[in-house]
Parts: structure tokens; C-alpha cells; sequence
């Protein structure tokens, strides 16, 4: 018993990188098992035959807690921190793992090898640990049988885990600042006013722009202006820039002179054919 | 197979964060690019007119405002009517800005002006009330009163 006890801690401190396996005698008095606990399996040979058993990450590191201490009790409690460390399980979980090995070491109707305690644990009988001859990894790893060339070793899942979930951590407020960023330049678009409507013409050396907001009123506001637009480039006295437009039952004229300033002209809609010569050509430049 | 769920989810988050954090700096690079500091309007403004009531009388109307510190100070002349106002610049993105009237004043309103235009003067003088800046060349124009101010030719010289 200490000597196995050795071996396992020794184990126990290697965490993998020179494999060593433990021989476990099963239910069968033919079938012995090499538990390989880096590569969380075990390999039944019965008659000269191999049949590999992938325990999972769970089912391996709770056969390896319990031969760290074979002859002693482990607490249900230390059984589940050990198998699932990376996580919270209930006690199902590690009823089902038990399970598992029972039916893996034949031994789910005696159940002498891993014994319950009732509310006290589990315990691995230490009579059927055999010797621990140092079987090495490379006997196993190039098998080229194995149909699971993508079984990845199961002490990479709590790793990855939780690299995703850091990246999770990571991307999860970056969506959220984007999601923000995007309704609030929703937002300010949504508060501007809307880029208006326009329409250009030329007449001789002037250049009228019609603008508003509304297609339909911009057909009326050029319809209506034309003659005055037409009088007001009869007066320019060369190249003119005029905008045109209409609000709240007024027309408004802005004359765009060449030194960047402008002049104004607003008249009351009523007023649209009764504007004097004197006000358009004071508007020009 | 598990493995590579794994590196495929590892792979996608990774893609996730340094595309987010790639649209992040466009977008800042964007807003700052296209951010016009409120300082950038700093000068005097100013256009003159005239307008036409619909009881046929001519005034003529002019148009002052001077920005500085983030904030205006405005003065229209319609008539005899005279708006003063003075409030803050709100925000410059895209070159669009905003007046947020904090006082205001209006003088000289006659009764024989057109109820729009006193509408516009006095939406203008009350406080709170908000003018949109729409740039036209190197002009504005305010949308809510229909005032127009062009950069006057030495802004600095007061």
C-alpha cells in the first residue's frame, strides 16, 4: 500500500509529462487495466486483447484522487472539486462518473473495487492494485487504430474553456460599446434635419437653385418663382449664384455674391408678382 | 473534435474582438476627423436684406452673430424690430450645429408685422428654444428662424 501510494503521488506530481501507468485488477479475473492518467484512459487486456476506454477529463481525474489514497475515504465534496474544477456540478455528475468506472472495471454489481460509504464518500479497495510496471506513453500515442484521432487530451478542455470565456469577456463589452456607438450616432443623424431636396438651372451666366424638403413643394416653389427667377437673371450683370426657397408663407431669395457674402430678399407669398425691379436688383450683386 | 469546436470558437471570438476593436478606432478616427471643435466657428457672422410683408411695406433686415468660446451672442433687425439673444454652441459633428438660446430679447416689435415673423423672433428670444446651423459656403443658416450669417471677411477684428 505505500508503495502504491508512492507511485500515485509520484503521479500525482507528474502532471503528464513522463506517463507512468497504474494496473488495476477488475471484475473479471481475466481483465486487467492500465490506467493511463495523463491520457485519461484506461486500456482493458483480457486474453492478449487491448481495448482502449476513454474516461474524459471527469471520470480520469476522479479514478486518480481516489488511487492517490486507495484504502481511504474521499468526501463526495473533495471527489467533485477534484473531477471538475473548472466548474460547478451537481451530485448526479459524480454519481454517473462512478457509474461509469464501475461498469468500465466490471464492477457494477459486486462494487468491491470503488466502495460506497454511505454518507461519508467513495473509496478505491487497494487489493486490486496491481504492480506499476511503467508502461510509457509512446506505446500507445502512435496507435494507429485509434478512431479518435481527434480526441483532443482532456486536460486541454478547462484551458480552452476558459480562453473562451475570456474572449467572451473581452468581445462582450467591445459589442456592447459598438451597440452604444451605433444609437448614439443613430441618435445625432436622427436629430439633424434631413438633407433637403434641391434642383438646378442656368440661365445665361446665373445659376437658380431651388431648394426644400418636399419633392412635391419643390415642383411648386420652381413653378411659381420661374418668372422672377427669369427676372432676376435678366438683371444680373454676370456670373450669379441665387437659392430659392419657401417657408412658413415665405419666399426666400439669397443672392450669393463672389466675396463669399450674401443679401437677402424675403417677400410674403401674396407678394410674389408685386415685387419692385428696385429690391431684385439691390439683392444682386 | 471537441478540440476543434474549441479553436473554431476561440478562432470566432478572436475575430470578434479584433473586428470590433478595428471598427472602434475607425469610428473614433471618423468622429474625430469629421468632429469640428465649437472654437472653429469663433468670428463674426453677419447678412443683410430686405423683406417684402404681405401688407406690401419694405424693411430691411439685418442679421449679426458672433461666436466665441463655445458660445453666440445675436442681434436680428427687422424694422424696428431688434432680437438680441445669447446662449451656448451645443455640438460640431459633420459641421452641423446647434444654438441653445439662454436669454433673449425682442424690442421695437410693431403691430403691423406678419405673425410668422414675429413667430420666428420670438421663438428665438425664449429660452431653451434650440436653432439648427445648416452650412451653405461660408455661410449659415439658421433653420428654425431662417436667419442667414456669413462670415464676416476679419472675424478677428471686433
Amino acid at each position: 500500500m505505500d508503495r502504491m501510494t508512492k507511485s500515485t503521488e509520484n503521479h500525482a506530481a507528474d502532471t503528464g509529462a513522463t506517463l507512468a501507468c497504474l494496473i488495476l485488477r477488475t471484475g473479471r479475473a481475466d481483465c486487467f487495466a492500465h490506467f493511463y492518467p495523463s491520457l485519461y484512459q484506461l486500456m482493458l487486456i483480457r486474453d492478449g486483447a487491448e481495448e482502449k476506454v476513454d474516461l474524459g477529463f471527469s471520470g480520469s481525474r476522479l479514478l486518480e484522487r481516489l488511487l492517490q489514497e486507495p484504502g481511504e475515504v474521499v468526501s463526495r465534496e473533495e471527489l467533485m472539486s477534484h473531477a471538475w474544477s473548472d466548474r460547478v456540478v451537481g451530485q448526479g455528475s459524480l454519481n454517473q462518473q462512478i457509474y461509469t468506472l464501475r461498469q468500465v472495471l466490471a464492477d457494477e454489481k459486486s462494487r468491491e473495487i470503488i466502495q460506497t460509504l454511505p454518507r461519508r464518500g467513495y473509496m478505491l479497495n487497494p487489493s486490486f492494485i496491481g504492480s506499476a510496471p511503467g508502461a510509457t506513453e509512446p506505446a500507445m500515442a502512435p496507435d494507429p487504430a485509434d478512431d479518435r484521432p481527434d480526441t483532443p487530451p482532456a486536460h486541454q478542455e478547462p484551458a480552452q474553456t476558459e480562453t473562451n470565456q475570456r474572449s467572451l469577456l473581452i468581445a462582450l463589452p467591445v459589442c456592447l460599446a459598438l451597440l452604444g456607438g451605433a444609437l448614439l450616432v443613430y441618435l445625432y443623424l436622427m436629430s439633424q434635419p434631413s438633407e433637403p431636396l434641391s434642383s438646378q438651372m442656368k440661365i445665361g451666366q446665373t445659376t437658380i437653385t431651388y431648394v426644400d424638403h418636399n419633392e412635391q413643394h419643390l415642383q411648386q416653389l420652381t413653378h411659381a418663382i420661374q418668372p422672377l427667377a427669369n427676372r432676376m437673371a435678366a438683371f444680373a450683370a454676370g456670373p450669379t449664384d441665387l437659392i430659392f426657397a419657401t417657408a412658413s408663407g415665405y419666399y426666400e431669395v439669397l443672392c450669393l455674391r463672389a466675396d463669399d457674402s450674401v443679401r437677402s430678399l424675403m417677400f410674403h407669398e401674396s407678394q410674389l408678382n408685386r415685387i419692385a425691379d428696385a429690391q431684385l436688383q439691390a439683392c444682386l450683386p | 473534435m471537441r478540440a476543434r469546436e474549441h479553436r473554431g470558437v476561440s478562432r470566432t471570438c478572436l475575430l470578434i474582438v479584433i473586428g470590433s476593436t478595428l471598427i472602434v478606432l475607425l469610428t473614433v478616427l471618423g468622429l474625430w476627423l469629421n468632429f469640428k471643435s465649437r472654437s472653429t466657428l469663433d468670428g463674426r457672422y453677419s447678412a443683410n436684406g430686405q423683406m417684402q410683408l404681405s401688407s406690401g411695406q419694405v424693411i430691411d433686415v439685418a442679421h449679426t452673430i458672433l461666436f466665441s468660446d463655445g458660445r453666440f451672442y445675436a442681434m436680428t433687425k427687422q424694422g424696428d424690430a431688434i432680437l438680441e439673444t445669447s446662449g451656448s454652441i451645443e455640438y460640431g459633428f459633420l459641421r452641423r450645429y446647434r444654438l441653445r438660446v439662454e436669454e433673449g430679447n425682442v424690442t421695437g416689435l410693431s403691430g403691423d408685422t406678419d405673425n410668422e415673423l414675429v413667430f420666428n423672433l420670438m421663438y428665438g428670444r425664449h429660452r431653451g428654444s434650440s436653432i439648427r446651423l445648416i452650412p451653405f459656403r461660408s455661410c449659415l443658416y439658421g433653420l428654425e428662424t431662417r436667419q442667414v450669417y456669413c462670415a464676416v471677411k476679419q472675424p478677428t477684428a471686433l
